[in-house]
């Protein structure tokens, strides 16, 4: 168990070297936090009273440890825009979010699989060039342009699609309805994160595959009279599987990264759309609550990744039980 | 040839020569009533002025080929229409031919306009090197710092090298857009400040490299026989361990630069980037992104731009490192 608690060690300093950089920002606005010194209605004792009522007269070191103790607690504020806690914002955000990267990142990782293995059986055949080619291509598109485009295409010239939005905005009825709502809401964005997203998990299984196939067990398993079929996508997929899941947890800031563009683009109601009005708006506790939210997420879906590629291969874990 | 390298010689000259090439300024409107929004490969009829401007009358290929001028001259007035309206201005201000009538020409708009009656090209042009100076400053910087931060790692103490190391690993797994747009509600950015901030958080996975590859030459006999000799440590960091992580530090910072620009087109595309009236590829693609539906050319063209200069970096890189990791 000391391997995982190292690793949640890790992760723990990474966020609070994270939560030290809002301070930092913090501290880098201009003029006064409170907006406190340009009031020149106020008049010198009102300033000292009010300074001392938002703690603002404290030394740094000090409010460096109030701000840490409500960023524990998850309290960045009140948001200046929106007249509510910080924290309950950005709750509200995270689900969507959550359900955008995730579909995006298990959809770009069950097609980048399929694509490499089918590419490397083949070469010269269709997935082989679209690895090749296709991938690698949107993967130099912007994603917030390839989401227009697909905006302009199949929402509104084709009308396949919803444009924008998590929901309809007339009510569906029952489960089943309210899943399919979703579903058809998510199609164009989840695209747009995953299809560029499968290019390097696409490439990583190819190359894996083609090291894997020209291993002599291999010929031994044809030779033996084991179909070719099972030999690709019995055997040697399993023996290729395992980086996938380190790569998925070194794509997660990317990938979120691209979600919070994405979701600009869709209107999707998660945090990376919080974040840019927060942005616009100036509103400086959401902004800093939501970069502490999204790199937690991140910390934690990577700090997952490891965990689970440790609990798979044995080798990776260090210390006690692992290596020589 | 090496035809894999045209691309990228047509793009550094059109980042040259974008002031010449561009045939109008990109921040000057050229006009916001009749030249708003024209389509792409459109002619604009344009009366010379004294003061070296020009004053558009028509566009369109219809309007142009009706046969009929859409100006005339009404006693020391030229007439002409402005959207529905009709204004008049003295003749004296414009440049006039032998027989005292106004000079027109006929200019092509070749990628249209956009939403205030700019020129879509000069402003793409424009645009672009914005767009890829911003990417190469930033992977130079970053690059400087993963060499520093690298040999530091490398060669110094142990505590330095774990604080660098944890310092590196938030970096990297904070989502960069997210840091940064942080970053800019407290620093108003500019091109500049852009490129610095992208440097200051981009350097962690190239250090990563460098570190390998100078922990790698620190116990190769070069540095032992280096060191025999007398040199000082700091001569030993810079002439013998250095050069010898340039080469996988010059392909990892080539292979950043597509993907800088992509992020910096998202980051302007967002907010928090260059702002209005500078302009990046992103800045113009987000101006773009509300007349989607009744201007398709206006993020379509520097999109399309914008991927193409990526292919073309991305091309030359990729030959250039097949090539030296070639032994």
């Amino acid at each position: 168990m000391r391997f995982v608690a190292g690793r949640i060690v890790t992760a723990a300093a990474t966020l609070l070297l994270v939560v030290t950089l809002a301070f930092l920002v913090l501290e880098l606005l201009p003029g006064d936090p409170a907006g406190i010194a340009e009031d020149p209605a106020l008049g010198p004792a009102e300033q000292a009273r009010l300074r001392a009522a938002l703690g603002l007269d404290e030394p740094p070191v000090r409010r460096y440890v109030t701000f840490l103790t409500h960023a524990i607690r998850g309290d960045f504020g009140v948001s200046i825009g929106r007249h509510r806690p910080v924290r309950d914002v950005l709750l509200e955000a995270l689900g969507p979010t959550v359900l955008l990267a995730g579909t995006a990142m298990l959809v770009s990782l069950l097609l980048g699989w399929a694509l490499g293995t089918r590419a490397a059986e083949r070469p010269g055949g269709l997935a082989d060039r679209a690895v090749r080619t296709v991938l690698p291509a949107l993967d130099a598109v912007p994603p917030f342009w390839l989401g227009l485009c697909a905006i302009l295409l199949f929402a509104w010239k084709l009308g396949w699609f919803p444009a924008a939005h998590m929901t309809s905005a007339a009510p569906v009825s029952g489960a089943w309805g309210t899943f399919v709502d979703r579903l058809v809401h998510l199609v164009l964005p989840v695209s747009v994160l995953a299809l560029p997203g499968a290019a390097p998990v696409a490439r990583h299984q190819w190359s894996a595959m083609r090291r894997e196939l020209l291993r002599p067990w291999v010929r031994a398993a044809l030779a033996n009279g084991v179909s070719r079929r099972r030999v690709v996508w019995r055997r040697a997929v399993r023996a290729a599987l395992l980086p996938l899941v380190t790569l998925v947890g070194l794509g997660l800031p990317a990938l979120v990264g691209g979600a919070v563009v994405v979701e600009v683009v869709f209107a999707w109601p998660g945090l990376g759309r919080v974040h840019q009005s927060a942005l616009l708006g100036r509103d400086v506790p959401l902004v800093l609550g939501g970069l502490v939210i999204v790199a937690g997420a991140v910390i934690a879906g990577r700090l997952l990744a490891d965990l689970v590629s440790m609990w798979v291969d044995p080798r990776l874990r260090g210390g006690w039980s692992g290596r020589r | 040839m090496k035809r894999h390298l045209v691309p990228l010689l047509l793009l550094l000259v059109v980042i040259l020569l974008a002031p010449l090439a561009a045939p109008w300024d990109p921040e000057r409107s050229l006009d916001p009533a009749l030249l708003r929004l024209v389509p792409p490969a459109t002619p604009a009829m344009m009366l010379l002025l004294e003061d070296g401007s020009v004053l558009p009358v028509a566009s369109g290929v219809a309007a142009l080929s009706r046969g009929t001028r859409p100006f005339s001259v009404e006693g020391g007035d030229v007439v002409y229409a402005r959207g529905r309206r009709i204004e008049r201005r003295p003749l004296e201000d414009f440049v006039l031919d032998p027989q005292g009538r106004p000079v027109f020409t006929v200019r092509w708009l070749w990628a249209g306009t956009d939403g205030f009656g700019r020129d879509l090209l000069s402003r793409t042009l424009f645009g672009l090197r914005l767009s890829v100076l911003i990417a190469l400053g930033a992977v130079l910087g970053s690059s400087l710092l993963a060499a520093l931060a690298g040999l530091a790692g490398g060669l110094a103490g142990r505590l330095l090298d774990s604080m660098l190391a944890v310092t590196g690993d938030a970096l990297l797994s904070v989502p960069r857009i997210v840091l940064v747009m942080a970053l800019a509600v407290a620093i108003r950015p500019s091109a500049v400040m852009l490129a610095v901030v992208l440097a200051a958080t981009g350097w962690p996975a190239m250090a990563r490299l460098v570190r390998g590859e100078v922990r790698r030459m620190r116990a190769s006999d070069t540095v032992l026989a280096a060191r025999a000799t007398g040199a000082s440590a700091w001569r030993v960091a810079f002439v013998h361990v250095l050069p010898e992580a340039l080469v996988t530090l010059a392909i990892a910072a080539g292979l950043r630069i597509a993907p800088t620009i992509l992020l910096e087109a998202s980051l302007s595309f967002l907010g928090a980037g260059v702002r209005p009236p500078a302009a990046s590829l992103g800045t113009i693609l987000a101006e773009g992104r509300e007349l989607l539906l009744e201007a398709w050319w206006v993020s379509t063209i520097p999109g399309l731009v914008l991927v193409a200069v990526v292919l073309a970096i991305s091309g030359v890189v990729d030959r250039f490192q097949q090539r030296m990791e070639r032994p």
